[in-house]
């Protein structure tokens, strides 16, 4: 490599320019059947966020996410089914 | 920053900064897949036409989310051109809070967690890097999942009918789930319906987003203000 770091990994030296390890910002657990929180610091265009429905057979909420406020919200607004409240969610910067 | 460290590559982005936990794999495991009820599917061919350019069973796959009590996200591959998953979005099962449909009869994925929730390495060469409050955010010792690339910015467009490709590596492992497919209301205005798009691979390095048009309801119509780009990611494990 001409320049920066490299990492020893298991799987031999890891250029760190191919070694971006996903940088994980916030770790939220859904409880509710609705509510909001500000992740002030995730930006999803340059990052991502990923929702794990903890309980089987249940539907998820609607999700929502304003890139200008920072507010990611959830819940119903269809009307149509009610989603699980048990949920856990990763953000991430990429 | 006022402790840790920061990597960074030649452009100057930040690949890691010790502030933040990185990824871990915690898991890797072939899944069985079984046969859906609903069987046939079908994928938007290119550009705006209806026909199919898959077809046939698609198989389920219930996927776990939590592995040796950690909640862990998973991420599959597509070993060979033609092949596709995504995510029903539906609801997950009792055994596996995301199902995905597959043309495959079994797929292989990796579970990754932040590396604050997993216990240190025990080697004595690399790196280790721990934040403020002495939890382990990073440690060369580790099998990472180092992320090559979002699949975000090149979804099909809204009609519904596109396909959209992103270039990635032959072994990249992928992230897609159902949560930032939009919702159906009482009708057809969303795609939270099934089985509602899939990642296929077209080459050894190109995949394709495709969207189905074959579900309940038949014909998704997915409003703008519903769509969601921002539902994936692909990337290598150092070593699984």
């Amino acid at each position: 490599m001409a320049y920066g770091v490299s990492i020893n990994t298991s799987d031999g030296f890891k250029d760190i320019a191919d070694a971006s390890s996903g940088r994980v910002l916030y770790v939220y657990q859904i409880r509710a059947v609705s509510g909001s929180v500000t992740v002030s610091n995730f930006d999803d265009t340059t990052g991502f966020f990923f929702v794990m429905n903890r309980s089987g057979q249940s539907w998820n909420p609607e999700f929502f996410w304003d890139n200008s406020t920072k507010i990611f919200s959830w819940g119903n607004t269809s009307g149509y089914y009610t989603g699980n409240q048990f949920l856990d969610i990763y953000f991430f910067a990429l | 920053m006022a402790y840790g460290a920061q990597f960074m590559n030649s452009s100057g982005g930040v690949v890691f900064d010790s502030s933040y936990p990185a990824l871990g794999v915690i898991k890797k495991q072939t899944i069985a897949s079984y046969a859906s009820q609903s069987t046939t599917r079908y994928l938007y061919t290119y550009p705006g036409s209806a026909s199919p350019i898959a077809t046939g069973v698609s198989y389920l796959i219930n996927v776990p989310t939590i592995q040796n009590g950690i909640n862990c996200m998973p991420l599959f591959q597509l070993p060979s051109n033609g092949d596709y998953c995504g995510p029903d979005s539906r609801y997950g099962t009792n055994d596996g809070p995301i199902t995905y449909r597959s043309n495959l009869s079994s797929i292989t994925f990796i579970w990754v967690a932040p590396m604050n929730l997993l216990a240190p390495g025990s080697s004595a060469y690399g790196v280790e890097c721990w934040d403020e409050s002495g939890a382990l955010t990073y440690s060369s010792d580790q099998v990472l999942f180092f992320v090559r690339g979002s699949l975000a910015s090149d979804n099909p467009p809204v009609g519904q009918t596109g396909l959209a490709q992103t270039t990635v590596g032959s072994s990249d492992w992928f992230c897609m789930e159902n949560c930032h497919h939009p919702m159906h209301a009482t009708g057809n205005t969303g795609i939270r319906n099934l089985f509602p798009s899939a990642l296929r691979r077209q080459s050894s390095t190109i995949v394709e987003k495709r969207n189905n048009y074959s579900g309940w309801p038949n014909t998704p119509n997915i409003p703008a203000s519903q769509y969601r780009d921002n539902w994936g990611l692909h990337g290598l494990a150092s070593a699984v």
